[in-house]
């Protein structure tokens, strides 16, 4: 069953409902009354049933011991470990406190370098996902359960037929900034004549992204550094709350507003078409409806280009920026490229780019494409995609004109739990929960770290020519710390700034 | 009807209600408040004895239960933990002793002997008669039966218990008198505050201990 959502109110007056919609969204008169007689009936099953259910046993409950008891872990004793956050790619670091094998609390990691401790309400929810009784229990495929082995052999088979053929082969997700998960989606699209990757984010920064391709010839966000700005100019970025990485930045930005005496005081105008925290926690807040924020924008550009000069707030914004030069930031979380394109050549002008902003050392937090989405759609609508293969995004309910991929003859997804782009797959393999399964979630300072650990390992040997590679444990003893590891002692390095 | 038919009845009418009464008595034990399992003595998966092992052999409570002075939970041993014992001892000594007379007549070499209670254990760790692991299977853990169980709006900690000194059989009766586990307590609040008032005032072996009665000690 297919669950419809209205997403305007001409669609739900379109569904040929009554147009005032009494007819459908409420049930009508629920019929005679009850008389005194049901009541009495009802109240004396309820009190028959009540009377029941107390009287039996509570149902049985088992204990089951670890086969091998870890030597350090005590059972009902909650274990930290650090991971990185599944809610979003800003890929904040997180505290994980486990019991016997369960996450059950989310908090921030303190020593992380972009969050410092910080975790955002989605962030904080996610562990939820992991107890959600609507999750799939095993995989789907043409909605009837199958085992594993055999949607492995029927996914194969077909996969292999496209393989063969040269079919087109599309993996869609949100941003991954997992380095291990892109090589192993790039290895698997390599295998097929015509396969692409494509991200795609609910919330994209696409037009950001295209701007600073246009200005700086490379495709990616920079790292905003709000510690280092005296003045912050927001245009509709409201990065305290929701903005590409809000708990990263609110780290910065607070670290900035605290006095301090060998600097000036941080002045931060937002302006902004809604209310936003942001907005709430900036020196002058300004309302403007959206095309009034494009334009201001852009006379802020010309302004700060001709060094001076414009009348009323956007003088008063170049006057600040101009005053500040390289220690100003500004932003626009507006999803045009224009708006984007003004920002950019702003922040230039000023020379803020080294400064309070990084593109050097570029931001993997946001890579959607939504010129590439485009693209995916329109070769759905003309059926020249073999097969798509969608992990973690739900382009079903939250992309317009994504009813033109229902035409795909493979769908696969890899969904938690069903959602609207499940329904319209052909196979569901459902997905781990980020936290049950967090080891490749580390980045790039993960895989540092086992380079440093093999690096160490390999000058030893040369000190030790007879040393093994392996200490030669015993068997089991090898199995049960590998088994530990896996469970609650995941090494935590401190990851590298995106794009170190 | 005459006199005496009617005192016949009446007797006979006494009689009944004494005896319906005298089984109600009876049964008036048994009855209790839903939430409360006193007397709980659910089938184990394996007939574990604790009156062989704790009684008997003396092990100490410990030595299974080793968490109770470490966590929340006395837990219930890993099998590896009955494999640092039953690796060696597979059987009751008279059980090996015979087999080893019967062989020694027939002159051929002694069998091992497994009992059935100690196969299931084997049979749940993957492990053969000769105890080495059978190709292909995967070492399993018990499912054993839990005998006390609290509402989950109770929390208790062993080890504040285990640390003061209260001793086992304080709330679990005479478990190394018991063949099965059977639960002694009510483990309703009552009991519990009884005894933390009880100590309070006369102190835990002769020491002064504070055991809070707080709402929030065991409700949080």
């Amino acid at each position: 069953m297919t669950t419809t959502y209205w997403r305007s109110l001409e669609e739900r007056d379109a569904e040929g409902a009554r147009p005032d919609g009494s007819a459908v969204e409420f049930a009508a008169n629920p019929g005679r009354r009850p008389s005194r007689r049901d009541f009495l009936r009802l109240a004396g099953f309820g009190a028959a049933g009540a009377v029941g259910a107390g009287c039996s046993r509570a149902p049985v409950r088992h204990a089951i011991p670890h086969v091998a008891q870890a030597p350090d872990t005590v059972p009902g004793r909650g274990y930290s470990y650090a991971t990185v956050c599944p809610g979003c790619p800003a890929a904040c670091g997180l505290l994980v406190t486990s019991r016997d094998g369960r996450p059950i609390t989310i908090a921030g990691m303190p020593d992380h370098p972009l969050s410092a401790g910080g975790v955002c309400a989605v962030g904080q929810a996610s562990v939820l996902g992991v107890y959600d009784n609507r999750r799939f229990r095993g995989p789907l495929l043409g909605g009837r359960p199958q085992p594993w082995d055999s949607i492995d052999r029927e996914l194969a088979a077909r996969l292999e037929t496209i393989r063969q053929s040269g079919g087109a082969v599309r993996v869609l997700t949100p941003t991954v900034h997992s380095p291990t998960l892109r090589r192993e989606i790039a290895a698997f699209l390599a295998t097929f004549g015509d396969g692409a990757h494509i991200e795609y984010d609910t919330v994209s920064a696409s037009a950001a992204l295209d701007a600073h391709e246009a200005t700086h010839g490379i495709r990616a966000l920079p790292r905003y550094l709000f510690e280092r700005a005296d003045v912050i100019v927001g245009f509709d970025a409201d990065f305290l709350g929701t903005w590409i990485s809000p708990s990263e930045f609110t780290a910065g930005w607070a670290r900035r507003r605290s006095p301090r005496p060998e600097r000036p005081p941080l002045w931060h105008a937002q302006i902004e078409s809604h209310v936003s925290v942001t907005g709430g926690k900036a020196d002058r807040r300004v309302t403007l409806a959206p095309d009034d924020i494009a334009a201001l924008a852009f006379d802020v550009a010309e302004i700060v280009e001709q060094g001076g000069g414009g009348t009323g707030l956007a003088a008063e914004l170049g006057a600040r920026l101009l005053a500040a030069r390289e220690r100003a930031i500004v932003i626009s979380g507006v999803q045009d490229r224009d708006v984007q394109h003004c920002c950019n050549r702003i922040n230039i002008a000023l020379g803020s780019y080294g400064s309070t902003l990084d593109i050097s050392r570029s931001s993997r937090q946001r890579r959607g494409n939504d010129a590439a989405v485009e693209r995916l759609l329109q070769e759905a609508a003309g059926g020249r995609i073999a097969a798509l293969l969608v992990w973690r995004a739900n382009p079903m309910f939250d992309l317009p004109g994504a009813d033109r991929l229902a035409g795909v003859p493979l769908i696969v997804s890899f969904a938690e739990r069903p959602d609207e782009t499940s329904a319209a797959a052909g196979a569901i393999c459902p997905d781990h929960h980020a936290l049950e399964r967090s080891r490749r979630l580390l980045d790039e300072g993960g895989r540092a770290e086992r380079q440093a650990r093999a690096q160490r390992r390999a000058r030893h040997d040369r000190g030790h020519p007879g040393h093994p590679h392996q200490p030669s444990l015993p068997r089991s003893a090898a199995r049960r710390s590998a088994h530990h590891r896996s469970r609650s002692a995941i090494v935590f390095s401190k990851p590298k700034a995106p794009g170190a | 009807m005459n006199a005496p038919g009617q005192r016949i009845t009446t007797i006979v009418l006494l009689t009944a209600i004494a005896f319906t009464a005298s089984l109600l008595v009876a049964r008036a034990r048994a009855v209790s408040l839903p939430g409360n399992h006193q007397g709980y003595e659910p089938a184990q998966p394996i007939s574990y004895s604790h009156r062989l092992h704790a009684g008997d052999l003396q092990l100490a409570c410990l030595y299974c239960h080793s968490n109770a002075e470490k966590g929340r939970y006395a837990g219930v041993p890993s099998p590896s933990v009955c494999m640092n014992c039953h690796r060696f001892v597979t059987a009751p000594l008279g059980a090996v002793r015979a087999e080893e007379e019967q062989a020694a007549i027939a002159g051929r070499p002694a069998r091992a002997i497994v009992s059935p209670e100690l196969r299931k254990l084997y049979d749940a760790l993957g492990l053969d008669e000769t105890l080495r692991p059978v190709p292909g299977r995967t070492a399993g853990s018990v499912v054993w039966t839990r005998v006390h169980n609290l509402a989950d709006y109770v929390s208790f900690d062993h080890r504040a218990h285990v640390g003061a000194g209260v001793t086992c059989q304080s709330c679990h009766g005479p478990v190394e008198t018991m063949e099965r586990v059977r639960q002694v307590s009510s483990l309703g609040m009552g009991w519990c505050v009884n005894c933390h008032r009880d100590a309070a005032r006369t102190g835990i072996e002769g020491r002064a201990v504070r055991p809070s009665i707080d709402c929030s000690t065991c409700h949080h």
